[in-house]
């Protein structure tokens, strides 16, 4: 009786385990350092899912950067161009201050798509919040999804966009009526 | 038997109401407040009367703004830092003070003190976002970032803390 019981225990167990849900596993490359790699693999664990499509994953990682970061003005020097070491500094930056100015987030956007396995980069240019307004420095991501082009604006969408939605995975022309940008020099 | 097990119920479920009782703190205003390098540092407080924190050596980054109209600043050294942003009226505002050594808070919190410790002093009504543990006010409006205390974390011990004043969200 005793036998059977544990048995039985041990199936249901089983059963359980086998019924958990899988942990999100990207398919991209970690960057190397170890400490961005594990915040965004823990990151993207909380956020994403197996079960989802491509789709929602991305816009689970976009809607982070635009919802759950609060704007702060930088520190570092972003004058130049923005070197990988530089996207992980100020990515790593951003997943433990939770908070950043629009190079941080486009970097961290940049990391995260790529361990998602997507070809990703970040797109320097200037942008305008109103019509007549001066154009602004501004920074935002360029990422190859499903075979096309798209473009990522956390910061735009979460502050300036009617829906912040719109400027997940949003193509060229839609940009283009705020944003301004060497469409040429991206690779 | 059964009595001993009534009263032992009855024991625990008093010490637990007791415990989930004295969590609670009330935030005022005055609690948004640590001392830096022995100046107090507020939602009140100038921006020159911060910059006086850094004895003259720090180091600023500026730039105009992607959220707001004008120039945003930080002024930063390796363990304190200001952040700025540019008000309707033109002038400089505080956004945020951030510090990461020789800091206490107005309820006795510094670097080194444990999540425990901060919410014994501040109570568990927090909001947790990654390693950033915030207390805030509740804002004026929608379309404001409140004022409020963080503390940022590792392995649950404070590694800096950030005093946040109530601005505009954009």
């Amino acid at each position: 009786m005793r036998r059977l019981f544990i048995l039985t225990l041990a199936a249901l167990l089983l059963v359980l385990a086998a019924c958990a849900p899988k942990p999100y596993e990207p398919a991209g490359e970690p960057t190397g350092n170890a400490a961005l790699d594990d915040a965004a693999l823990a990151l993207l664990q909380e956020r994403c899912s197996a079960k989802n499509s491509e789709q929602e994953n991305l816009r689970a990682v976009y809607d982070f950067i635009a919802h759950d970061i609060t704007y702060r003005p930088g520190t570092a020097d972003t004058s130049g161009d923005f070197s990988d070491e530089l996207t992980e500094q100020l990515a790593l930056e951003l997943l433990q201050k939770r908070k950043g100015n629009c190079d941080a987030q486009a970097a961290l956007m940049v990391v995260l798509l790529r361990r998602m396995g997507y070809e990703a980069q970040l797109v320097q240019g200037t942008f305008v919040r109103e019509k007549g307004a001066e154009p602004v420095d501004h920074a935002w991501v360029y990422a190859v999804v499903g075979g096309e082009g798209v473009y990522f604006d956390p910061l735009f969408g979460g502050s300036f966009a009617e829906h912040a939605e719109d400027y997940c995975m949003a193509p060229a022309a839609l940009l283009k009526k705020t944003h301004q940008w060497d469409e040429n020099a991206l690779q | 038997m059964k009595k001993a097990i009534a009263l032992l119920l009855a024991l625990t479920i008093c010490t637990v109401l007791c415990a989930c009782g004295n969590r609670q703190k009330t935030l005022e205003e005055t609690d948004l407040s640590m001392t830096v390098n022995g100046v107090e540092v507020t939602t009140k407080s100038s921006v020159d009367t911060l910059l006086e924190i850094f004895d003259g050596k720090y180091e600023t980054a500026e730039a105009v703004s992607c959220v707001y109209s004008g120039m945003e600043r930080t002024y930063s050294n390796e363990s304190f830092s200001v952040f700025t942003y540019p008000g309707d009226d033109g002038a400089e505002h505080l956004m945020e003070a951030y510090a990461q050594a020789n800091v206490q808070t107005a309820r006795g919190i510094t670097i080194g003190s444990s999540l425990k410790d901060v919410e014994d002093a501040y109570g568990s009504d927090y909001t947790r976002n990654g390693n950033v543990v915030s207390f805030e006010l509740p804002a004026s409006n929608d379309q404001m970032i409140p004022a409020g205390i963080y503390f940022e974390l590792n392995d649950d011990m404070v590694i800096a803390i950030g005093i946040v004043c109530e601005h505009r969200a954009q």
